[in-house]
């Protein structure tokens, strides 16, 4: 059996965790702050990740992974650890484009969750979260 | 109706993203599993599952009005997504429906799936803005 110990989530340890494999590690995405309610996880620009290479704004389908990446992680923040989940569904409105370059950050709370489901939502900003690229909510099944 | 060169995104081709066959005038597009698109080891990513159905869904509507209209720039509003079941490894594809194109806006239905379109992976509603067709 696994211990608690090993599955406690510390956000100060989740670059380990997302720089590890797959689609985090290729999209560079990292930890960015946190308070008691919410996370934030930053993703870099990338030429490799625009829409159109001539408007420099990144494509809608990486913001994607990064809204249900920082979801997901939100989870982890408020049941505190890497517990198992998947996404039921997810909404992304898309306020306006990502400014050419700009680093995205995306920014999460877990506002409900019971033993079965979570609820979150969450917005992604390039400059200040009051002016967010997009605004998100995803639903998780808990197992 | 002649098969489209279809632009997809620099990110949708980053991660493998690609045409796979025509349909009846509709693209089916495909992406080969890798560990670089992965979620949990051997599954693909929701976000590489969402970005499939969203380019395909543009990629669909893109078809369609082009067929009848030339060119129209296309920019996504939002994205509905239902994740019904994990993909495994192996190809994964999609296709998409053009449920209503209006003159300002669309709406477009999207499918993934792996073995059977009889059993998705996900599906997706996507609303699309398009640009004026004339000049003002």
């Amino acid at each position: 059996m696994t211990s608690d110990a090993e599955w406690k989530f510390v956000p100060s340890e989740l670059d380990e965790f997302l720089a590890d494999k797959g689609n985090n590690a290729l999209l560079g995405i990292r930890y960015h702050a946190h308070s008691p309610e919410w996370i934030e996880l930053a993703m870099p620009w990338s030429e490799a990740f625009v829409d159109d290479p001539a408007a420099g704004s990144m494509a809608t389908g990486a913001i994607m992974t990064l809204l249900d990446n920082t979801a997901g992680t939100s989870i982890y923040l408020q049941r505190g650890g890497f517990l198992p989940q998947v996404t039921l569904d997810l909404r992304a409105d898309y306020l306006r484009p990502a400014k050419p370059r700009s680093t995205i950050i995306c920014r999460s709370e877990c506002f409900k969750w019971n033993a079965s489901t979570a609820l979150t939502r969450g917005i992604a900003y390039d400059e200040t979260p009051e002016d967010p690229v997009c605004h998100v909510t995803a639903t998780f099944m808990l197992l | 109706m002649a098969n489209l060169e279809l632009h997809l995104p620099t990110y949708a081709q980053t991660i493998g993203i690609g045409i796979d066959r025509w349909e009846t005038g509709s693209p089916v597009l495909g992406i080969d599993y890798k560990p670089e698109i992965c979620g949990n080891p051997g599954m693909l990513h929701g976000g590489a599952v969402s970005t499939l159905l969203e380019v395909t869904a543009i990629a669909s509507l893109d078809a369609e009005l082009r067929s009848e209209h030339g060119p129209v720039s296309l920019t996504p509003l939002n994205s509905t997504i239902q994740f019904l079941r994990a993909a495994g490894e192996g190809r994964t594809f999609a296709s998409a429906t053009v449920v209503k194109a209006g003159r300002r806006l669309a709406n477009v239905a999207a499918t993934v799936w792996q073995d059977t379109p009889d059993k998705p992976v996900a599906t997706a509603v996507v609303n699309v803005a398009l640009a004026p067709r004339t000049a003002e």
